[in-house]
């Protein structure tokens, strides 16, 4: 070690310290200490060589010495061939380090040494008696290859009831390690002492987490020292807390990662014991647990421990891993309220207070009971018809068109009080679809939309015999062309492929040529309405009946069964009845549905499940939807916003969820706009779904959607509608809470910073050069900025999901 | 009633034909994403250069309706011609000669078509007989289907059920912009591909609604800020990107538009009311040569333009549509030219078929066949081909097909375009004896 002469050091080992400044007041963790005290320049414990001047000339010896705790020196001097025994003294202090030795031989030799150190070197008077040496005058110890004499100090000092302080330690002296005893006082002034045998030091000053500079006074070895030492403190961990202390994962799901907490200093080491589950893991550096758990494993204790150079604390964990819920059918318990939103967004396109309020209200149960009882000439079914489908040319709406038709459902989906019955028919009408651009005769998709609105959440078994025979599918999958001798295998084929057993799934093209014989004997008329809508005109309207002179009267076999042949009524029931008891179309219709509903990919598990459901009801669908919405399946993690909107989806789900809605003609344009007209699915499958509808040709159609929707104050005042009811009463409008109320309204998750972007947007006004200043949000701006704020939140990449 | 006046004509969304090949859509066993998806989003940035990029180009101009070709490239020398079109044959005396290019053909041009007859006599425009497809459709759905597909049978294995286009852009332009659809919807040409494909109505239309006023840009600066600062997992990753993606094209894309400098106008005098036009495949096409001069990387761009169901008074009418075809290809052409890219470019005229060699009780002409199919462009060899008409061909209901339509794009795809993968993007499509077109 270098040598030092100054006699003020300042020590500071560091120990790095990422502590909250917290426990300066009141109950103190355990806090380290590790310094360095410089007592005195030199150590005096060692081999030193020692000239004494006398009056015949100089001597050279040397001196082997050690220093005890309060200074005294022992040992020998080996000088002018004389061994001399060697006591003494050494003292330092502020003024200087002095050192005073007596040597003596025999009864007669002595000398005396008495100097203080300068230099390297410790010199004075020298006075000897006897022959040894003779008239000294003057001495030199050569000091430089002496180390400063210092105390290592490490120490604990914790509190101890209340403001008094307690602690052990130790400190290495001149190689001697001495046990150390802490006390002292916590409070604005701050200080402890440390005692021990031949050493004291006693530190006070302001404490400062991160590093506190104190002034210690210091004694030992003859030394006294004043220093200011700044001493980087470590305070123990202490109160150990995860967010999540009980957590409950479930197979297969990433858990979020469950982070501590801990007062006092960061932790260095993190254990666990015993081990946790399977695919969980605890970061060793910074206890974060997170993974993928991989097996079950019944609720169980753990206990963690996190700990520094200061002390360490621990934590109970109750952690349990069951089986991920996505293959359970079972009752959801207890669905949260982030539950329930999820459970609007898939129902009802849209989530907000409002509506869960409702929903906690009535509960879960009843709610699904209610959203399955589907109601028909409602007052807002009765009034889209008035608005789009009648007219004064038209005043029984018989020959509407599909304009018309496109329009008055969509007024229904913006205005229903049951969204859930559009929501289903909807499905069926992309799974059943039927594009009325092809049919030219909107009549019937009028009549076949209904046919979901009606029958929608009915029996199975009914639904694909009524798709089966209505004019619209007769008429868009040829099922009118197909006849004796002549015979149209399309619908034949998409009545398996498409509508309840997938591609090449469990049928043969002879199976579909002998079906579709079957299936023979349907065609199109028509009729003259006269004197309509006036005396003297009159208008085509079209029907499909039954000809037995087109059914084919073979006998017929088809995945496996025999029909007889006969001419009396339509097979279409065999046909049906043949694919339901002899293949398993639940399957390929419940695995369609979660897809809706659920989750992309579902597990086979839960398909089986639900299939089994529906056939084992015979057919019916609501009990099997009832379940369906119950499950813990559907509230599971892997369903939650699981799904890009479509952009009916979006597009509902906004009108709905703002009450900002549009005429039927604008809402008709800006859903076609966005490539989703209902009635008119644009392929025989129906429409694309996921994210294939996430491109930028389609963000910027639904930004401008948004817009339509939002700039349309003039028509929206006129009929009633007031943006400002969806706002918190007044009073409750500052710029934050407008933004929390309608963040939660459209359902978006903002960060605190997005949320920032949102107030300052509320609170800001663009001026005519650009430049943006404060401009608090009042009475006069509020509906402007209410709809700008909707605008923005549209474009929120969480809204695109549901 | 869908009178076919215009190129999206009842047609929101796209259709297939009924009857069998409605099922070539049907998902592939095990696929779970649907076919008709319009692709995922990529993630890919378009790249405008800010200078055109030397590439070879196709710009296909659909003639939406089914264009009586016959009365565009006639055949004068064939009484028969005379014969059975009556009051709307076009008299051989008006109609443009074809003699005074590299090559000389005995038909005779539309007396509108004027800027057709000066690039054929550059040696620029080829046009080819009898074009078509095996077992005819007169149904425009389903002719326009089975043009879109290019497949007419069923899509072998490993093929997505898709649009000739998408498979295209999957396999030889898979960025955003590498297939542009121009005012023509949602056709079934760009769908099923894993690519996104860029369609709008027009590039000024390409915008966010609102305006420029300070109150909308507020609002906007807030959205993109909102959407900048927003970080997720998944599919709202995916979601910011794509609408991230969309603030930055619109930006691109406008500024395409308002940087676009020509010495050439779209704009003409009408000959028959005098006043000012751009009709839309005039615009349409201003909008390629926008994309073009920006730098996009554009390879394959679908436009077209309707009216061509001539079933009455065809004969102004086609004189109108014809010189609007005429007009916006004669000022594309010189677009091309000055920016130095006509010799990489090639124009295909096609439509969904021709029509009935007869003319029907109302001056007009019924549903067809077979078609003439005009290709222009500096990368073309000009000429006449496919079998020269014969009597024979218009005393029957109309020309049969003896050159496949696909053959003519397998031919352009391959020795103008250089693509690859031909085997996926026409799959029934071989070209034993290539026309030597381009």
């Amino acid at each position: 070690m270098k040598r030092t002469h100054g006699l003020f050091t300042t020590a500071a080992l560091s120990i790095a310290l990422a502590g909250a400044a917290s426990a300066l007041a009141g109950e103190r963790p355990v806090e380290a200490y590790d310094f360095v005290v410089t007592l005195a320049p030199v150590c005096l414990d060692g081999d030193f060589p020692l000239r004494v001047e006398t009056a015949s000339g100089a001597l050279d010896g040397t001196l082997h010495v050690t220093t005890d705790g309060k200074g005294r020196l022992a040992g020998t001097l080996d000088l002018a061939g004389t061994t001399f025994s060697v006591s003494g003294t050494v003292r330092s202090d502020a003024s200087g380090t002095s050192v005073a030795l007596t040597a003596r031989a025999g009864r007669k030799d002595r000398l005396d040494l008495r100097g203080d150190l300068a230099g390297d070197d410790v010199s004075g008077a020298a006075t000897s008696r006897g022959t040894a040496v003779a008239s000294a005058t003057a001495f030199s110890l050569d000091v430089s290859g002496a180390s400063p004499l210092v105390a290592q100090v490490t120490a604990r000092v914790e509190s101890r009831a209340g403001k008094r302080l307690g602690g052990t330690g130790e400190a290495v002296v001149c190689g001697t390690t001495l046990k150390l005893k802490a006390s002292g006082r916590d409070g604005s002034k701050y200080g402890f002492t440390l005692r021990g045998k031949g050493f004291r030091t006693s530190g006070s000053g302001a404490h400062v987490l991160g590093g506190s500079t104190l002034t210690f006074t210091s004694k030992g070895y003859g030394a006294t020292a004043v220093q200011e030492l700044t001493v980087d403190t470590t305070l123990a961990p202490r109160n150990l807390r995860y967010v999540d202390e009980r957590p409950a994962y479930e197979t297969e799901d990433d858990v979020p990662p469950n982070t501590p907490s801990v007062e006092g200093d960061t932790a260095t080491t993190w254990s666990v014991d015993p081990a946790l589950p399977d695919g969980l893991v605890l970061d060793a550096a910074s206890g974060v647990i997170s993974g993928t758990p991989l097996a079950e494993q019944p609720s169980r204790r753990y206990t963690v421990t996190a700990a520094n150079v200061a002390g360490d604390t621990r934590a109970q964990l109750q952690i349990s891993v069951r089986r991920n819920r996505m293959y359970s059918l079972e009752q959801q318990a207890k669905p949260s309220d982030e539950d329930l939103r999820h459970f609007l967004r898939r129902t009802t396109w849209t989530s907000n207070d409002d509506q869960l309020a409702k929903l906690r209200s009535r509960g879960l149960d009843k709610s699904i009971d209610a959203m399955l009882d589907f109601e028909m000439d409602t007052a807002w079914e009765r009034a889209a018809v008035a608005a789009e489908i009648v007219s004064t040319d038209d005043p029984e709406g018989i020959v509407p068109s599909d304009t018309d038709v496109a329009r008055w459902w969509q007024t229904i989906m913006a205005t229903s009080e049951n969204p859930f019955q559009e929501v289903l028919a909807f499905f069926w009408s992309d799974h059943f679809a039927v594009g009325s651009q092809d049919l030219e005769r909107a009549a019937y998709m009028r009549d076949y939309v209904d046919l979901f609105r009606r029958d929608g959440a009915g029996n199975f078994r009914d639904l694909v015999l009524a798709v089966s025979r209505h004019p619209a599918m007769l008429k868009y999958l040829n099922g009118d062309q197909n006849r004796r001798g002549s015979p149209n295998e399309n619908f034949a084929r998409e009545l398996w492929e498409l509508f309840t057993l997938g591609v090449d799934n469990g049928y043969t093209q002879n199976d579909i040529v002998q079906s579709a014989k079957a299936l023979t004997g349907w065609r199109e008329r028509s009729r003259q309405v006269t004197n309509y809508p006036t005396a003297g005109n009159s208008v085509t309207v079209y029907y499909m009946e039954f000809d037995t002179n087109r059914h084919d009267t073979d006998s017929k076999t088809f995945l496996g069964r025999t029909v007889p042949g006969q001419n009396t009524t339509d097979d279409y029931d065999a046909v049906v009845d043949a694919t339901l008891e002899l293949r398993a179309p639940e399957e390929f219709v419940c695995r369609k549905l979660l897809e809706q509903f659920v989750m992309d990919d579902p597990p086979q598990e839960l398909v089986d499940a639900l299939g089994a459901e529906l056939r084992n009801s015979g057919w019916e669908l609501r009990p099997m939807l009832k379940k369906l919405f119950q499950s813990e399946a559907f509230f599971s993690a892997r369903a939650q916003r699981g799904f890009v909107k479509s952009p009916v989806e979006y597009g509902l789900g906004f009108i709905r969820t703002t009450g900002l809605q549009i005429r039927s003609r604008d809402l008709d344009s800006a859903l076609s706009n966005l490539g989703m007209r209902p009635t008119q699915p644009p392929v025989v499958d129906g429409w694309p779904s996921g994210t294939a509808w996430l491109s930028a040709q389609a963000m910027v159609d639904r930004t401008n959607f948004a817009y339509t929707v939002i700039n349309d104050t003039n028509r929206q005042h006129d009929a009633g509608i007031d943006v400002l009811t969806i706002l918190p009463p007044p009073g409750s409008r500052t710029a934050p809470e407008v933004v929390d109320a309608l963040v939660a309204r459209l359902g978006i998750d903002v960060s605190p910073a997005e949320r920032q972007i949102l107030v300052d947007y509320l609170s800001t006004v663009r001026q005519g050069n650009g430049t943006v200043v404060a401009s608090p949000l009042d009475d006069t701006n509020m509906e402007d900025r209410v709809r700008g704020l909707l605008y923005v939140l549209a474009q929120h990449p969480t809204y695109q999901v549901r | 009633m869908c009178t076919h006046s215009n190129a999206s004509c009842g047609r929101p969304g796209t259709h297939l034909p009924k009857g069998t090949t409605r099922r070539d859509f049907v998902k592939a066993a095990g696929l779970a994403a649907g076919i008709m998806a319009l692709g995922p989003f990529r993630g890919l940035l378009p790249v405008a250069q800010g200078a055109p990029l030397q590439q070879k180009r196709l710009v296909v101009i659909n003639l939406f309706g089914g264009a009586d070709t016959m009365n565009a490239v006639i055949p004068h020398t064939l009484q028969s011609y005379y014969d059975r079109r009556g009051a709307i044959a076009i008299p051989s005396d008006q109609a443009l000669s074809l003699t005074g290019g590299p090559g000389t053909s005995l038909y005779r041009l539309h007396p509108r078509m004027t800027n057709i007859q000066a690039l054929w006599d550059r040696g620029d425009v080829a046009f080819v007989q009898r074009v078509g497809y095996p077992n005819p459709n007169l149904s425009h759905f389903t002719s326009q289907d089975i043009n879109s597909l290019a497949v007419r049978d069923s899509f072998p294995v490993g093929v997505p059920k898709s649009g000739w286009i998408a498979r295209y852009a999957d396999r030889n332009a898979p960025t955003p912009l590498g297939a542009v659809g121009l005012g023509v919807g949602r056709p079934l040409d760009f769908v099923g591909g894993s690519t996104n494909p860029f369609l709008v109505q027009s590039l000024s239309g390409f915008r966010l609604s609102g305006g420029t006023g300070q109150t909308q840009q507020h609002r906007l600066n807030a959205a993109k800020q909102l959407v900048a600062s927003f970080s997720g997992a998944g599919n709202t990753a995916e979601a910011r990107a794509a609408i991230d993606q969309a603030y930055q094209l619109v930006d691109q894309v406008q500024a395409a538009v308002s940087s676009y400098t020509s010495n050439v106008s779209y704009t003409y005098q009408d000959p028959d009311t005098g006043s000012d036009t751009t009709p839309s495949i005039s615009q349409r096409l201003r909008d390629v040569a926008r994309l073009v001069q920006a730098g996009f990387e554009t390879r394959v761009f679908f436009t077209g333009t309707g009216g061509y169901d001539t079933h009455s008074d065809q004969l102004g009418q086609h004189s109108r549509l014809l010189t609007q075809l005429d007009r916006a290809i004669g000022a594309f052409a010189q677009d091309m030219q000055d920016m130095g890219l006509w010799e990489d470019t090639v124009i295909a005229v096609v439509t969904e078929f021709g029509r009935r060699n007869e003319v029907n009780g109302s001056d007009g002409t019924d549903h067809g066949h077979a078609w003439c199919e005009l290709l222009v462009g500096g990368g073309v060899r000009g000429g006449a081909y496919g079998p020269e008409l014969v009597d024979g061909d218009i005393t029957s209901g109309y020309p049969v097909h003896a050159v496949d339509f696909r053959e003519v794009y397998y031919e352009i795809l391959r020795d103008h375009m250089g693509a690859g993968d031909l085997d996926y993007v026409l799959p029934e499509t071989s070209l034993p004896n290539a026309l030597g077109l381009v």
